[in-house]
This record gives C-alpha cells, sequence and structure tokens, in this order.
C-alpha cells in the first residue's frame, strides 16, 4: 500500500528527464492513511483545434475497439486509459479563439478582457481546498506576448484557468521558476525552529494586511472594493495554506531542470515538472496550456517540425495539422505515462486521475466550435468506467456539460457548471 | 464627438456585410459603440469625471517603485505574472486582477525585497539613517515606520497604521536574525504588501456637485505615476502637504515641473512603444535563411531609432508630422538594412527616394512588429493601422471562416488578397484591412525594401483610405501624407494618450473629455505637452465620481 515511484516512468525519448523523488517514509504513512485516494483533476490544452476530417483524429467507429486514427498513435498504449468523446459543442465569438479557450478552461464564451466564471480546475481547488500545499497549479509553456487582437486582452488567448468570473489564475510558464516554486532551492529544511518562525511571521504580516483591507473596504465604492475582496481573498488563502507551506516537504526534491531548446522540449520538461508535482502529493488540481491557438505552433527546428499551424490550418493544409496535433499527443502520452508510472494505495495515479485533453475549434481550417473531441483520461478512482471507448452523443453537447460531468467523477457534486445542469449520463454509467 | 459618429458607421458596415450573408454567427462583438453626448451643452462643468476602476500597480511600476523607495538592488520582479496588454497598453486597470497566485507571489518578491535590503548593510544603512537603534529604542522605530510608511503609502500615516505596524516590528520571531532587523523586515512586507502600496487607493473627500475631490496626495500620485512612472518622490509629497495640490493652479505648476523633467521623456518613449506595439518585437521570429540580418538586438535598434524619432517629434508643435519625417536614425546594426557604410555611433539619415520611406509608418520598428505572416502582410499591416493610428475596432472574424485559397501560380500577394475579398464573408472588414496595408507592400518583415513579393512577383503598392473604389495612393509616401491630413488620426492619438493616463478605454461619459483634449491638442498646432497639461488641469484629474456611484454596469467588459 505504499506510493511506489517506479523507474518505468523516467520518460521514453525524453529529450529531458527528470530524477525521480526518492521514497519517503511518511508519504507511505499518508498512503496508509488514506482509504481511498483524492481524484487528481487535470485539463491539458492542445492549441488550434485537430486536423477536421474524419480519420485524422476522430475515429469512424463508436464503441469499443474503434481503428486508431493518426492523431491518436502517440497515446496508443493508454487506448484503455481514456473515453473519447466527441459531438461537443464548444463557445463561438466574438473571437472563435478566445472564445474557444476559455469555454474550453469555464464553459463559458469570454468578455473582451476575461472569462466569465471559474474554469474547471479552479472550481474544484476551491470546493475541495485539501491538504496539499499548493490548491491548483497553472503551467504554461509559451511565455505571454503583448498579443492583443480584435480589441481583446492578451489574457483570453493566453490562460485556461480562471479564478473566477474576470479573475485570471496565473500561470508558471518558466521550468526554473516553478521548479523551485516546487522544490525549493533543493535543498530540504530541516530547522523546524525556523520554519515555525517563518510561520509565525508570515501570520503576523498577513494578520496586519487583512487590517488593513478590512479598515479600508468600507471608505470605498463597490467596483473598488471588489478588487480589495480580491486581495482579501489571497490574504486569507495564504493564512490557510501557512502550514501546507512551511511544512516540511514529502518528496526529496529531483534535480533541477537544465534548458529545453525549442518549444517541443520546453512542452515535455513542463509536463514532467507538474507529473512530478502530482506525484509528490503538491496538489490535487493543475491545468496545463501547450500553447495558445492563433499566436502559436511555429516550426520547432531542434525536432525539424516544419509550418505554422494556425497559419497551415486556415490553409485546410490537413497534413500539417496532423504534424502539429502529433507531436503535441507526445506530451499527452508522456503525462499519461508518468501518471500511469506510479503507484499509491495499490492503484496507480492514473487510476485516481481525471485528465481533459482538448483544444479550442472543432474545425482549425474554418475556426468552428462545432464536434470538438475531447480524451477523458485517467479511471477517476473508479468512477469512470468507459474507458477504451469511443462516445458520441446523437446530439451535439455543450461543453459545459462534459465539465459538470467531469466534476461529479471527481466526487464534486456541483449541481451546474456554465449554467449546464444534466451531466453526460454516457460518462457517468 | 465625430470619432463616436465615424466609428460607428464604420462597424455598421462591417458587420452589416456578414449579416447580409445570413451568418448566424455575425459578431455580436461587445464593441465599443461610445455615443455621443447627447447635446453640445452636455459638456458644460461640472463634468462627469468618469468610471475609476481601482488601479493595481503595474508589474514595471511596482518595480520602479521599488527601485525609488529602497535604492538599487536585486530585481525580484521577474517572477510577478506579466500584466495583461489591451490595445497594446499594459496598464488597463480593469483586465489587471490581483488572484490567490498573484498574491501568493507579491508576498514572495516582498519577502526577498526586505531580505535584500536589510542582508546588505550599506542598503540597510541608508534605509535606517543613523543616530538611534530601531531594535532598542522604541521612538527610533516609531520615526522609522512614520518616514517609510509615508513614502510607501504615498501619504501619511494615520495613527492606526502608525501602531499596528510597529507592533508587527516589535512582535517578531527573531529566531531567523537579520542582526535583529527581522521586525524591520517584517514592516517593509506588509508595506509591500498593503492595499496602499499594491493599490492606487483614493479615498477622497466630498466636493462640490456630488463628486469627490482628489487629497492632494491622491493627485500627487496621479501625476507622479502618469508622468515619471512611479512613487511620487519628496518634492510632490512635500507639494501635497503643504496643499499646493489642493487646486488647479498648484496641480499645472507641478504639472509643468514634471514635464520639463527627463522621466517625462521615458515615460512617454514607453507610450509610444506599447502603442507601436514594440514588445513584440522582443519575441519575433524570421526564418534565419530568408532574414540572416534578424536578431533580437536588431530588433532593439529598430525600437530605438523609432523613440528618437518620436522625442523629436513629441515634444514641440507639429508631431503629427512624425508621420512624414524626411530622415530618421540608424546605427551599426540598422545599416545593413538601410544598405549604408556602418556609422560610429547613432546618426541621422534621409533615406533615398527610391527607397519610398516616409517617417512612422516605414520605420522598420513598424513594419517588423507589424508582419505575421509574409503571405498576409497588407492584412496585418492594414489591422495596425485601422487599430492603433486610427482607433477604428475592427470586429473579430466570424466564427466560420472560409478557407483560405492557395495561391494560383503567377498570382501576386495583391492579387491574391484580392480574390479573398471577392468572397462576400471575407469583404466587409478586409475592404477596410488589405488596401490600407497594401501601401505597406514594399517593405518585407524586417521592414527592408523589397522588389519582389512572397509569390516572387513584383510588388505593387497602391491602396486606398477607404478601403472602397479606385486606387487612393500609390506606395507608402502617399499613404503617410494622407494620415498626416487626417483628422482621426490626430484624434486617434489623443485617444491613445487617455488610454494610456486613465488606464482604460474611453466610454460615452468620456466623450467631452476627448472633445477638450482633441481641442487642447489642435489649438497647439499638435503639441503632445498640450495634451498632457489639459489632462493633468481637467477637473476629472483631480476628482471623481462618489464612491456610491463609482462605476455604471454598462461601462464594465467593454
Amino acid at each position: 500500500m505504499s506510493r511506489r515511484l517506479s523507474r518505468r516512468t523516467v520518460l521514453r525519448g525524453a529529450t529531458f528527464s527528470i530524477a525521480l523523488p526518492a521514497l519517503e517514509a511518511m508519504l507511505e504513512r499518508r498512503a496508509r492513511a488514506q482509504s481511498s485516494p483524492p481524484v487528481r483533476l487535470v485539463t491539458f490544452f492542445l492549441p488550434n483545434g485537430f486536423p477536421p476530417s474524419e480519420n485524422r483524429l476522430i475515429p469512424a467507429q463508436m464503441g469499443r475497439g474503434y481503428a486508431l486514427t493518426p492523431c491518436l498513435e502517440p497515446v496508443a498504449r493508454h487506448v484503455g486509459n481514456f473515453t473519447l468523446v466527441t459531438n461537443i459543442n464548444g463557445q463561438g465569438g466574438p473571437d472563435s479563439h478566445a472564445a474557444g479557450i476559455t469555454a474550453f478552461a469555464t464553459g463559458l464564451p469570454c468578455t473582451p478582457t476575461a472569462a466569465k466564471g471559474p474554469s474547471l480546475e479552479q472550481l474544484a481547488a476551491r470546493r475541495r481546498p485539501g491538504g496539499t500545499k499548493f490548491p491548483s497549479l497553472v503551467v504554461g509553456v509559451q511565455k505571454t506576448g503583448p498579443y492583443s487582437s480584435n480589441g481583446h486582452s492578451s489574457e483570453v488567448f493566453l490562460n485556461v484557468s480562471w479564478q473566477d468570473a474576470g479573475q485570471l489564475a496565473p500561470a508558471d510558464r518558466d521550468p526554473d521558476l516553478l521548479f523551485a516554486r516546487l522544490f525549493g532551492n533543493g535543498a530540504p529544511v530541516q530547522d523546524t525552529r525556523a520554519l515555525e518562525a517563518l510561520r509565525k511571521n508570515r501570520k503576523s504580516v498577513l494578520d496586519h494586511v487583512r487590517s488593513e483591507l478590512e479598515r479600508l473596504a468600507p471608505k470605498l465604492g463597490s467596483s473598488d472594493r471588489s478588487r480589495l475582496d480580491a486581495h482579501l481573498t489571497g490574504v486569507r488563502e495564504l493564512e490557510r495554506r501557512l502550514p501546507l507551506e512551511t511544512a516540511a516537504s514529502a518528496c526529496t526534491p529531483p534535480a533541477a531542470p537544465g534548458k529545453p531548446a525549442g518549444h517541443t522540449a520546453k512542452a515535455l520538461l513542463m509536463v514532467d515538472l507538474l507529473a512530478m508535482a502530482l506525484r509528490c502529493n503538491l496538489t490535487h488540481h493543475a491545468s496545463y496550456m501547450y500553447a495558445d491557438g492563433a499566436g502559436a505552433g511555429g516550426p520547432d527546428d531542434a525536432i525539424g517540425l516544419k509550418g505554422q499551424q494556425h497559419e497551415d490550418a486556415h490553409a485546410g493544409n490537413l497534413d500539417s495539422m496532423q504534424r502539429f496535433t502529433t507531436v503535441q499527443m507526445q506530451a499527452v502520452a508522456r503525462f499519461l505515462d508518468a501518471l500511469a508510472g506510479t503507484t499509491e494505495g495499490g492503484q496507480t495515479l492514473l487510476a485516481s486521475s481525471l485528465v481533459m485533453i482538448g483544444t479550442e475549434l472543432g474545425n482549425g481550417t474554418k475556426h468552428t466550435r462545432e464536434n470538438l473531441p475531447f480524451l477523458i483520461a485517467g479511471n477517476a478512482g473508479g468512477r469512470l468506467k468507459t474507458n477504451g471507448t469511443h462516445i458520441r452523443p446523437a446530439t451535439a453537447v455543450p461543453i459545459g456539460r462534459l465539465h459538470l460531468s467531469l466534476l461529479k467523477l471527481a466526487g464534486i457534486d456541483e449541481p451546474s457548471f456554465a449554467g449546464e445542469t444534466q451531466p453526460l449520463s454516457d460518462l457517468l454509467a | 464627438m465625430k470619432r463616436f459618429a465615424a466609428l460607428a458607421a464604420f462597424l455598421l458596415g462591417c458587420t452589416g456585410t456578414f449579416a447580409s450573408e445570413e451568418r448566424a454567427a455575425v459578431p455580436s462583438a461587445p464593441l465599443p459603440m461610445v455615443a455621443p453626448p447627447a447635446a453640445a451643452d452636455g459638456c458644460a462643468a461640472p463634468r462627469d469625471p468618469g468610471p475609476v476602476f481601482l488601479r493595481r500597480l503595474t508589474v514595471a511600476e511596482y518595480r520602479r517603485s521599488v527601485r525609488d523607495l529602497f535604492g538599487a538592488g536585486p530585481d525580484r520582479t521577474g517572477e510577478l505574472p506579466p500584466d495583461p496588454v489591451i490595445d497594446g497598453f499594459d496598464n488597463n486597470a480593469e483586465a489587471i486582477t490581483l488572484s490567490d497566485a498573484h498574491l501568493e507571489k507579491f508576498r514572495d518578491a516582498a519577502e526577498r525585497i526586505a531580505d535584500d535590503l536589510l542582508r546588505d548593510p550599506a542598503r540597510r544603512a541608508a534605509l535606517l539613517g543613523g543616530g538611534c537603534d530601531v531594535r532598542t529604542d522604541a521612538d527610533c522605530l516609531g520615526r522609522f515606520v512614520s518616514s517609510v510608511g509615508r513614502r510607501v503609502y504615498r501619504r501619511p500615516l494615520d495613527a492606526e497604521e502608525q501602531r499596528g505596524l510597529g507592533a508587527l516590528a516589535s512582535g517578531a520571531d527573531m529566531t531567523d536574525s537579520l542582526d535583529g532587523h527581522r521586525g524591520i523586515a517584517l514592516v517593509l512586507q506588509a508595506m509591500l504588501l498593503s492595499p496602499h502600496f499594491l493599490f492606487r487607493v483614493e479615498v477622497g473627500r466630498p466636493e462640490r456637485a456630488g463628486l469627490l475631490a482628489l487629497t492632494g496626495f491622491e493627485v500627487a500620485t496621479r501625476l507622479s505615476y502618469l508622468l515619471r512612472g512611479t512613487t511620487p518622490d519628496e518634492a510632490l509629497l512635500a507639494a501635497a502637504e503643504q496643499g499646493k495640490l489642493d487646486g488647479a493652479d498648484g496641480i499645472a505648476a507641478a504639472a509643468e515641473a514634471l514635464l520639463a523633467a527627463p522621466a517625462a521623456r521615458t515615460v512617454m518613449r514607453g507610450f509610444a512603444a506599447q502603442w507601436l506595439g514594440f514588445p513584440l518585437l522582443a519575441s519575433a521570429a524570421r526564418d534565419p535563411a530568408r532574414y540572416p540580418l534578424w536578431n533580437a538586438a536588431l530588433g532593439a535598434s529598430m525600437q530605438e531609432e523609432t523613440l528618437r524619432l518620436f522625442d523629436d517629434f513629441a515634444w514641440r508643435e507639429g508631431m503629427l508630422d512624425l508621420l512624414v519625417a524626411p530622415y530618421t536614425w540608424f546605427d551599426v546594426r540598422l545599416a545593413k538594412l538601410y544598405g549604408r557604410p556602418a556609422p560610429a555611433g547613432w546618426t541621422r539619415i534621409e533615406p533615398g527616394p527610391d527607397e519610398g520611406r516616409a517617417g512612422l509608418i516605414t520605420q522598420p520598428s513598424v513594419l517588423t512588429a507589424t508582419a505575421k505572416n509574409e503571405a498576409a502582410l497588407a492584412i496585418h499591416r492594414g489591422k495596425f493601422l485601422r487599430e492603433q493610428i486610427l482607433c477604428e475596432r475592427l470586429p473579430p472574424p466570424p466564427d466560420d471562416v472560409p478557407q483560405i485559397v492557395p495561391s494560383a501560380p503567377g498570382q501576386s500577394e495583391a492579387q491574391r488578397l484580392a480574390q479573398h475579398r471577392r468572397d462576400p464573408a471575407c469583404s466587409g472588414c478586409h475592404s477596410r484591412l488589405d488596401p490600407l496595408g497594401l501601401g505597406l507592400s514594399r517593405f518585407d518583415m524586417i521592414g527592408a525594401v523589397r522588389r519582389t513579393d512572397a509569390a516572387g512577383q513584383p510588388v505593387t503598392s497602391e491602396g486606398s483610405l477607404s478601403g472602397f473604389g479606385p486606387p487612393e495612393f500609390d506606395g507608402a509616401p502617399a499613404l503617410a501624407r494622407a494620415l498626416r491630413g487626417s483628422p482621426a488620426v490626430a484624434s486617434c492619438l489623443v485617444e491613445q494618450i487617455f488610454r494610456f493616463a486613465h488606464g482604460r478605454r474611453p466610454v460615452p461619459a468620456d466623450a467631452c473629455t476627448l472633445a477638450s483634449l482633441d481641442e487642447a491638442f489642435t489649438r497647439s498646432g499638435h503639441d503632445l505637452r498640450a495634451v498632457l497639461r489639459a489632462l493633468v488641469t481637467s477637473d476629472r484629474f483631480s476628482t471623481r465620481r462618489p464612491h456610491t456611484a463609482d462605476v455604471r454596469p454598462e461601462e464594465v467588459g467593454r
């Protein structure tokens, strides 16, 4: 009944690999104490739509034993670990990328500046704050750019995590900084007296800031107060996390990451870091964004990838689209490998996870939101029983219903998500 | 006011085409349909100062404020999430948020800044001063809290704040000692995490006609972040303390001093860089086989070239002549691009007539920042001119965009775009974009002169400003002259300055203010300083709506 960090999970074909954290006795005790491990909920975003025609990604057959399509080849070894759900409708306009990306996250389209509701994993993190160091991790690969288009803010193109309506959950996009955030400077802090002092001092600072916020709020108007509320929420959250973030780590930190060459290598490195954080039980909720839709997906000389994903999609170049999606699916495979290669409480981490893998456009060429395919990976601790099948609802299903279904599968009983109240019965069978 | 009518007409034209195609997904964009004021006398005083979204310091403002408060030290802002970019600007108060994750990172930054400061003996001595010991002498600690607090909060502390911060210092757990200064570190951390530092808080005081008057310290903060880009210095705080910023004359005098200082030029360089999209230069990627000259250092030189030109024109009458400047600046890196021998340092040159250059829109910086795709240069450059130079807001492409048809053999870029525009689903917007951008067709992805286009065909550069009908100009100089003569360009520049200064887009309540800024710009013969003066001396700069009516629902999410 112990969490095993198998050497198998040093990933195949990796440009980068991180030495695995050593097993710690403390972790074993924790695993024994838990009857069933919490469901890890992860959203995994791939950019710019998949090749639209059938048999590039979406197989023609439904049910079990469908013929594997070229875009699914990289995840062939995991076919039994995910359910393919198609005929999901995203959200359109005013900008198809911004609305699609935000709908992937929140089930709703966006305003020019922000999302209209929380993203799936952020809502879950709020409902299950849990005992992890981080309530959630938000991982991006691209650095943000001054990419404002069509009157929209850069944020709605570059993010799939929103703490709430109008409230971004910013991503960690730098491997070194993410590593430092997860594992500190690499040296475990042993001095419990120093940790206690840190905790006490941090608490007094937060107490003081909270008292200032409480004194100030009544003097201001409602719009100002909503911003102070966000500040106060953040202070309370830091207070809540004080004992967690200054607790001695359960994981021996892995070696620091190297410098990736090219976008693909960086994407894989960020996958490794996220997987490591999940293994080390640093969080139960995460999002991962491979790239944004319109701006990214350029050539990657390091792996000999040519073309421009977005421009080639507009031009209907299906072969190029397939090449990009196939490369991106390798990051998915690597992530699933890592989860499948870790055991806790007698099952794999993948079995106790739920990973939503998808994109923002149904048809990358026409930039439409219809017929989005999703890979729902992991078993949600045994609740997801449809893995290995392709589910295609007879009538198109709004994406919020998929989100709501995932919340249910993660054991979070939410009456609605994005205004949708009916989960997908096919998935909850 | 004309600006809004023109915008509305354009938008109707653009979306109208989609509607006539019976497209279900007509862009129902929340477009900024700013209505004109009800009547001309709607502009009589006292004017509605418009909404204020509580402004959080941008990362850049935070960095500069920390530097100016505590002196140069390690930069601890690298981990703060970058600010959102809207219309090119990184200071949109509505879009800037403070999430839990932001706060964690601000907390980490505050801890590191305080520790850096107290670990460095020289910086610690400068911070604490001499003569008494904050560790053992309560009065000494009190004086320290009071003097640092006044600078960090940009106003004197009240008694409760003074007491609370003092208690924080004396109650510190000294285990992790900074030579006994852990308490001081906690005071600094709390201040750097305080709403009074992170936000530009404006409590104000009741004034006439149902408006709030800002306090002198609040005005000092507005002036300082607008014209110095950072926290108020001692001169501004003293002026506020002495009541000099309570009236229009005092504000005008302070503004005059700030406008004459070098910091104002630095700030407005920052404005120009964001307005023109220069942050894109840092991430621009070019095929090295096709553009061997391109690298990040060349991009930095391009930006400097244009900002030098901006400096030359912005601070005197005739700022709009920037659009038709007969010369430019170049350095050793730009020499190859201009086909000239390398100069010793930054040098003025006049491009030859065969280069087809004329002023701002033919600067390599602008031409590079607007180039996204070799085969669609005119589209993206047209979009830049419409959005940033003419302040037109284009609706996003429809949900169901037609597939782009590959160019036929022998077809030029311009011909391919023309074919694309024949599709009614595309023509509405692309008729506005392409014919304008075609004027810049003689320049490639890094702004060098080219003779053939991406399809290997001879370049043509005929286009039109209106977007319809026969060609109105041929080539960039003619396009630049047309823009120089357009009143829309002058109004747009004023609107961009408004966005930058107020940290938001204009709303209908701002129509009168914009009209008065337009007038000041025109009356001064197009002098940037006149716009900035008018901006800071207008009533709206020192007043705001009462807190019971700060932002109207329709003013959110535009």
